[in-house]
């Protein structure tokens, strides 16, 4: 293949770290190619599709968080008219997960959280489908319940699952709760740590279960037909993944299976892996021939999916007292509810970052996934790393105030550069990304900010930064792959299986293709109704890979279908395809210009004038995986984090000391992103993660009764930022371009970034505003008002003195 | 998702009548922004939806209009139209500040000031702007009129489940009266919520201070810190009187905190931050007139 390694085309295009390449497509704010499609209401959705004769299931859940099932009755539902079938868990032996494969897609004889589906109505409208489910009657047998991670760690917890199925890479402790424990060791350790150097500080944090609160409700039909075959339409961020697990539970060809997607309306990690789906195609299993539908409600959108975040983390730090950290141990907890299919590969990469981006000699983490008897947890926007920089961040600012020094000088003093080793083991790269002069960036606008807005009484103003990186979490082998397909009139198709859920895939991917292709932006169509049949694999869309992996396989791609054409050509001409040149319009004969074809000519092969064709229609096949390995067990090192993107945000806030409010007045996020390939959705990009970064630190949580049913799984009590609560923040977003050597046009990942520095950057302004540390999220008016009134003179000499300090810099600057 | 149920239209009064009679255990249906979300939710089942919009000959339904005592409000006006309506802005500065921050657009432009009343929810924005008002309701019924002062309509809830209104079977609400306040007057509306968006009150004041022979007099009713919006006035006589100082004040900052009993196990805010809340916003509202 005439592809050009990336390491050697990124060479050849950069100039130390920036890129020299002036591009045609890439760079440049192409509008979004389905926003007409999205506007109008003519995209379509997985809830759109209509099928003749669909039945609708309703899904009855568990009412108890631990119990086993004694009895179901379903008489009185059967007996409704309209009503085709109640499927129950029993006689199912299906189990599914990613990684551990604990549940069942119905519950079999025990329930393990409030919400877990135990038996499906299958009905002829959804109506009655309802009216049915209510009259199904379970009978419990209830079993001693945990919901905390500590309480299921503890020795007597009751056991939630007896035997935990494990794959290699992956370390549970049996007979205990704990369902994977990754741990990174790193350094000599030197005598009596953390105890014999100058300085240690330690501090704990706790983050609550959060909600996806995705616009598109999880919908899924299943189709068994009666040759074996299954058809699968899903709003599901991984057909292929889906089409993974539902063979193997099921037993099943994987060419006799098609999970479809369309548009996703938001996604966020929550349609990732499996969802409903095998649920849904164990119901229709039982109704061959017929359509399937399950379409979860808003309610169930909090409990019958996955839910998020859910950390309990503490850490001791070693420092001395110039500020220099020496050591860092941390333990961080997830809980991840009932099952731990997905929540096992968040234990992971959460843990590979708690030391920020610090290089740290010593490291002692201790990462554990817990089973509790809440809804199970998995992937939301970052995978683990909010968590772990809430940690980290959190390190900084307290060594800062043990040892008299700014916050900023301790981050700059143990910033980690290239040539160190990171936390796992690699060694820093200079095209990591540039994390200082994100910095820089961002303390600029805190600065600006400082000097040209004044503060009112009863607020206190707070200022603070955060650091943060991230690479994505996959497996060794999760590929990417493209199919790039010239048509008669030379406009051409790529086919790729990564869905576009709002992040705007399709429209970077045009503008890499028609790059690659040499061809303007108009004569591409990406198209992406991934069907696992006809098109090409794709892992899953997540991990924020998808613009440089998919990218790259495109590029690929484009490469072999350009040397097709050369092919075509080189016929034609009686030469040889290696001295033929494309150029987007024509092939010319490198030796002489002269002798050139219009492309046109060489879309079905080429037909000489008397008729006789030779050569291919010309379509190109692109595939890309980055290296990696699996971790060491015991020291956590491994080539297990394939790229990284550094960035830095910043965000000033007023507390309402009267009411405990916070209202956030400025962010400014830097990234490091490589070469941005469309600037204007990428600002966007940022914009939308800072809101939801703003929601989860200080807006929203899910409520756990004392028997862990979620008691506000509806936005009427569980609150998202509306455009009411964000249009007065000022955003400033910089994107730095250090071109990625992985990625062929010097791209890396953005998509969940922009998340990850926000709530440590509000935890730590609201402790600059009010001098008051908290050690929960989020900060809601209620629990900031009480730590206030419970320290009021303190609060109010902290921030006497900060005035003081305030009216002294600012006649600094403007002097 | 809804379970199925009968809907009805009535086009008359006497049609309104005969179906109630005849269904007995009914829902009315006004703009539906509450009743339908608790349908879905499955906390009001209900067989039967009478759906009073379409009611023709009661005129006052639908009508906003100011005469020489006050402002005369239907019961099927929606927020919108009240927000509309410039030219009670003046005097009723309180009711449009609530009307405003109620719900969302799509809320505002659909409920009624009459649902949002006979709901009787306790956190409702109507509830407690009414009460500093003076506000009363009028009742039709198959008995004919009957008019009460807001305070007495509304009705504590009982464990039983008992509608929080005198409402009666086969009874309907017109329209509200709300008088002008005498002499030099402001009116407040304040309240906590946990989104600048659309979000229930957490806790609401609506405060009215109006002059007499020379006296500043209060009115001062609060939702969502008891079972039913509520008017407190011994924190009323407190304030009463000449220029305030700041010992008055603390006065009645204590005492509107102790009288006020929200409900324990809030999803919205707890009972600590609600005593300590209402005070404060007795404050803003003091500031703000």
């Amino acid at each position: 293949m005439p592809y050009v390694s990336t390491e050697y085309r990124a060479n050849f295009f950069r100039k130390g770290n920036k890129s020299i390449m002036t591009y045609k497509s890439i760079g440049k704010n192409l509008s979004r190619v389905e926003a007409i499609a999205k506007a109008t209401g003519s995209a379509k959705y997985t809830a759109d599709l209509r099928f003749p004769r669909e039945l609708f299931a309703r899904v009855v859940r568990s009412s108890e968080p631990h119990a086993l099932i004694k009895k179901i009755s379903c008489e009185e539902a059967l007996a409704i008219p309209g009503v085709r079938g109640i499927v129950t868990g029993e006689n199912s032996h299906e189990t599914i997960g990613v990684c551990i494969k604990d549940q069942p897609p119905l519950a079999r004889g025990k329930v393990r959280f409030v919400g877990e589906p135990v038996a499906a109505v299958v009905a002829e409208t959804k109506e009655i489908a309802l009216a049915a489910s209510l009259k199904i009657k379970v009978e419990y047998e209830s079993l001693p319940a945990v919901f905390e991670c500590k309480e299921a760690m503890a020795e007597d917890a009751p056991l939630i699952h007896e035997h935990i199925p494990a794959i290699p890479g992956f370390f549970p402790k049996q007979g205990t709760n704990i369902f994977q424990h990754f741990r990174i060791r790193t350094g000599d350790p030197y005598p009596d740590k953390f105890e014999q150097k100058d300085y240690s500080a330690s501090a704990k944090i706790h983050w609550p279960h959060l909600a996806h609160c995705q616009m598109e409700p999880h919908v899924t039909i299943a189709r068994w037909a009666n040759d074996d075959s299954l058809e699968v339409y899903t709003s599901a961020q991984s057909p292929f993944d889906v089409r993974h697990f539902l063979c193997e539970a099921f037993h099943l060809p994987m060419r006799k299976v098609s999970v479809i997607t369309y548009f996703l309306g938001g996604g966020f990690g929550g349609k990732s892996d499996v969802t409903i789906e095998p649920l849904t195609v164990l119901v229709a299993k039982h109704f061959p021939g017929e359509y399937v539908r399950i379409q979860l409600d808003r309610e169930e959108m909090f409990f019958g999916t996955v839910v998020g975040r859910g950390l309990d983390g503490e850490f001791t730090v070693d420092f001395d007292k110039e500020g220099m950290i020496h050591g860092l141990k941390v333990t961080y907890l997830l809980n991840s509810g009932g099952y731990a299919g997905y929540a096992i590969n968040i234990v992971q990469p959460g843990g590979i970052v708690t030391s920020g981006t610090y290089y740290i000699p010593y490291l002692e983490i201790d990462a554990y996934g817990v089973y509790t008897n809440k809804p199970p947890l998995g992937a939301y926007r970052a995978y683990g790393h909010p968590e772990a920089a809430l940690l980290a961040e959190r390190m900084i600012e307290l060594v800062a105030e043990r040892t008299g020094r700014s916050s900023s000088e301790i981050r700059r003093l143990n910033l980690i550069k290239p040539g160190h080793k990171n936390s796992i083991g690699q060694t820093v790269r200079e095209d990591d990304g540039n994390i200082l002069e994100c910095m820089q960036f961002v303390e600029e606008d805190m600065e600006k900010y400082r000097s040209s807005h004044e503060q009112e009484i009863p607020l206190t103003r707070g200022y603070a930064l955060a650091n943060f990186l991230k690479a994505p979490g996959m497996p060794t082998n999760g590929f990417s792959t493209a199919i790039v397909r010239f048509n008669e009139d030379t406009t051409v198709n790529v086919m790729i299986s990564a869905t576009d859920m709002g992040q705007g895939l399709l429209t970077t991917i045009t503008q890499i293709a028609a790059e690659a292709l040499l061809m303007p932006v108009h004569k591409i169509e990406v198209t992406s109704i991934p069907d696992t049949r006809y098109t090409p694999y794709e892992w899953q869309t997540v991990a924020s890979r998808s613009t440089w992996m998919v990218g790259n396989a495109v590029y690929k791609a484009a490469q072999d279908a350009i040397q097709k054409i050369k092919e075509n050509a080189a016929i034609a001409m009686g030469q040889s395809a290696q001295d033929m040149v494309y150029d987007g319009k024509q092939v010319y004969y490198l030796f002489d210009k002269e002798k050139s074809i219009p492309i046109k000519n060489l879309m079905l092969g080429y037909t000489f004038p008397n008729g006789r064709t030779c050569g291919s229609p010309p379509v190109g096949y692109g595939a890309y995986m980055p290296e990696m390995e699996y971790s060491d067990e015991k020291t956590g090192q491994g080539n297990a984090a394939s790229q990284w993107t550094y960035g830095c945000q910043g965000v000033v806030l007023d507390v309402d000391i009267t009411s405990g409010q916070i209202f956030v007045r400025m962010v400014s996020s830097a990234l490091d992103i490589g070469k941005v390939i469309n600037p204007k959705m990428a600002k966007s990009q940022v914009e939308g993660a800072v809101i939801m970064g703003i929601g989860g630190a200080i807006m929203e949580k899910i409520q756990y009764d004392s028997k862990g049913k979620i008691r506000n799984p509806e936005f009427t009590d569980y609150k998202i930022p509306t455009p009411e609560d964000t249009k007065g923040i000022e955003m400033y977003t910089h994107f730095v371009e250090t071109f990625d050597q992985k990625m062929v046009y010097g791209a890396k990942c953005l998509g969940e970034h922009p998340v990850i520095g926000i709530a440590p950057a509000i935890l730590a302004a609201v402790k600059d505003a009010t001098g008051l540390e908290f050690d929960a999220l989020p900060l809601q008016a209620e629990i900031v008002r009480k730590k206030i009134q419970e320290n009021y003179t303190q609060v109010l000499s902290h921030i006497e003195k900060k005035r003081a300090e305030y009216v002294y810099t600012v006649s600094l600057l403007r002097s | 998702m809804f379970i199925p149920f009968h809907y009805y239209d009535p086009k008359s009064f006497a049609e309104f009548l005969e179906i109630a009679r005849q269904v007995k255990d009914y829902q009315i249906l006004a703009g539906g922004t509450d009743l339908l979300v608790k349908m879905r939710g499955g906390y009001s089942p209900c067989q039967h939806v009478l759906d009073i919009k379409k009611i023709q000959d009661i005129p006052e339904l639908k009508k906003i209009e100011k005469n020489q005592e006050g402002l005369s409000l239907g019961s099927l006006v929606t927020f919108t139209e009240l927000l509309n309506y410039k030219e009670g802005k003046d005097f009723f500065p309180a009711l449009y500040e609530a009307s405003r921050v109620m719900g969302c657009y799509e809320i505002r432009n659909r409920a009624t000031f009459g649902g949002n009343i006979c709901n009787a929810a306790s956190g409702a924005e109507a509830g407690s702007v009414f009460l500093i008002f003076n506000a009363v309701v009028h009742i039709l019924g198959p008995q004919g009129k009957r008019s009460v002062l807001l305070e007495e309509f509304y009705q504590a809830r009982s464990k039983t489940g008992k509608p929080g209104t005198i409402l009666g079977p086969e009874e309907i609400v017109t329209h509200f009266f709300l008088p002008f306040l005498p002499g030099k007057n402001h009116s407040v509306y304040v309240r906590r919520a946990r989104s600048a968006g659309m979000d229930l009150s957490s806790l609401n004041l609506s405060l009215a201070m109006f002059e007499e022979n020379g006296k500043k007099n209060f009115r001062i009713a609060a939702g969502a810190i008891g079972p039913i919006p509520c008017r407190f006035r011994e924190v009323e006589e407190l304030l009463s009187g000449n220029d305030l100082d700041c010992s008055q004040i603390e006065n009645a900052q204590k005492k509107l905190s102790d009288l006020s009993q929200p409900r324990p196990n809030s999803k919205r805010a707890s009972v600590e931050y609600k005593k300590d809340q209402i005070s404060q916003l007795l404050v803003v509202a003091l500031n703000s007139i």
